[in-house]
């Protein structure tokens, strides 16, 4: 026992204090998405007991009713609609205008550069005001082209600052060989640049994909009409309608998970397509 | 006269949520990054879970933590929200109360919120640093016979300015950026102590059609982001310069 202890070194001791500690912080950490999902199989009176208890038997009656009143499908495929179309104006248009002002440089493309990336600074909620006006005066509140076409703006900085920075990087003579073996600009931008950007594409969704999954304001202003409502309004509109004596958190906790699943999803696919291409490189 | 008051109110607020934010979460990310910069079995899972919670929505985090604070979740029960029933659970009654209700420690509790909410996002990026300190810098600060805490204050802390810097910047401009959570969590509340001005700018412009104001202070944030931004980028990018040399 003496010998025991006499063998732990101070770097040891330390070693183990900051293991437990970080364990502790983990739990903590995931306790609420873990108590989400325990309290979404609890019947309301189980959960009145104890919030902390686990459930006693996995009760699915909460799903059905979430999943009816958030009118789940509608709601998913409008998000969908929404963040498919905007990531595609995202890749497409800010990876043609990063591949010009990387490879084209110049004052004036600078200066273009320069103006959008200012836009990373704008806090959203200065543009909120004349967004909505904007919207409302083309009249295309309740159409999806709307939101696109935001959130396709509001992105673009990110978009180019991340495809520049790429673009930049990538050595002149490779764009010179292209050109030798008579590849034009559009293709060299297709078949080259392109392909080689793939990780900074799988950034860029990844990145944006969680912004505009989970933003809650702008569809709440623009999507008026319910069959337009996306995932995030429709959960609050559920969630006031919950509320009251006696809130039925069972109802909102299964509808939160609901809305929760698809962007985990989505996250750990695209995590393993990146790593899987980068195994797939390094071999 | 009520509605400038109200206006003016929101400034204090707001720049005081700025303040904390970037404070626990600069000392958290910092401290997280620097326990899972070890070579651990656990590490990569850990990872992942500090990651997790920012997938999660600002409404969604407003509406679950709403029931975790709460004192009470069904009038007619003794029953309670989740951190108050582990606190009873340790036995640890005199702490439970109703966080979200006490002025006190409401803006705490929401800025702790929303470190548990993206503290990952922080410390990955304190990690990214930390991981390309060359360890010859470690290796002759040992021979000079620093210790463990020595060595993180000038070898680690000096060594990630450049992250600092990073997060200074993203954590200012995203504090001001920030109101599903807190518009959920408190809708401003208890009296205007967590009334950011993203509130004030939705209520003016949405709910009570006062649109030119709800611009104006739009605007407003625009010139604090700009000047808070800028101050501390030539203050950060002098401090990274002398640790260069």
């Amino acid at each position: 026992m003496i010998r025991a202890r006499r063998r732990l070194s101070p770097a040891a001791v330390r070693g183990g204090i900051v293991t437990f500690l970080l364990m502790l912080l983990t739990a903590m950490e995931l306790y609420p998405i873990f108590s989400i999902v325990s309290n979404s199989f609890k019947r309301l009176p189980d959960f009145f007991r104890s919030p902390i208890e686990l459930p006693r038997r996995l009760y699915f009656g909460n799903y059905i009713v979430a999943f009816d009143k958030l009118h789940y499908f509608r709601s998913l495929l409008n998000t969908s609609i929404i963040l498919v179309f905007s990531m595609l104006v995202l890749i497409v248009a800010g990876s043609m205008a990063a591949f010009i002002i990387a490879r084209r440089p110049g004052k004036w493309s600078h200066l273009v550069y320069l103006f959008f990336v200012f836009g990373i600074v704008l806090p959203t909620f200065t543009m909120l005001v004349p967004q909505i006006k904007l919207i409302g005066d083309l009249g295309l509140k309740n159409n999806y082209i709307s939101l696109i076409l935001l959130y396709g703006a509001m992105g673009m900085p990110m978009s180019l600052f991340l495809y520049t920075g790429f673009f930049g990087s990538i050595p002149r003579e490779l764009e010179e060989a292209a050109k030798m073996d008579g590849s034009g600009l559009f293709q060299t931008y297709f078949r080259i640049f392109m392909p080689l950007a793939a990780a900074t594409t799988t950034t860029l969704v990844m990145l944006q994909s969680i912004g505009i999954w989970n933003d809650f304001v702008l569809p709440d202003l623009i999507m008026t009409q319910p069959e337009y409502k996306t995932l995030m309004p429709a959960l609050n509109g559920f969630y006031g309608r919950m509320l009251g004596q006696g809130t039925r958190w069972d109802y909102i906790y299964a509808a939160i998970v609901l809305c929760i699943l698809p962007m985990i999803f989505i996250f750990f696919f695209g995590q393993q397509i990146s790593n899987t291409r980068r195994s797939r490189r390094s071999d | 006269m009520f509605r400038t008051r109200d206006i003016f109110s929101t400034i204090p607020v707001t720049l005081y949520y700025a303040l904390l934010n970037t404070i626990f979460m600069n000392v958290a990310g910092f401290l997280l990054a620097l326990a899972l910069n070890r070579k651990s079995r656990f590490t990569s899972t850990m990872r992942v879970s500090f990651f997790l919670p920012m997938l999660i929505a600002g409404i969604i985090v407003g509406f679950v933590f709403i029931e975790i604070y709460s004192p009470v979740l069904d009038a007619q029960e003794g029953n309670m929200g989740t951190l108050n029933a582990f606190l009873y659970l340790f036995g640890m009654d005199g702490l439970a109360q109703n966080w979200l209700g006490n002025p006190a420690l409401t803006m705490v509790v929401v800025v702790l919120t929303g470190v548990w909410n993206s503290v990952g996002y922080t410390a990955l990026i304190y990690l990214a640093n930390m991981q390309i300190i060359p360890k010859e810098l470690y290796e002759s600060a040992e021979i000079d016979g620093a210790g463990y805490w020595r060595k993180t204050f000038t070898v680690t802390w000096r060594m990630v300015a450049p992250a600092f810097s990073i997060n200074m910047t993203l954590l200012l401009i995203n504090s001001l950026k920030q109101y599903d959570m807190i518009a959920i969590l408190t809708q401003g509340g208890p009296g205007t102590t967590t009334r950011v001005i993203n509130i004030a700018i939705l209520d003016y412009s949405v709910s009570s059609y006062k649109v030119g104001l709800g611009c104006a202070m739009g605007v407003v944030v625009t010139l604090f982001v700009f000047a808070l931004v800028g101050t501390t980028n030539t203050m950060l990018r002098r401090r990274e310069r002398e640790t260069n040399d």
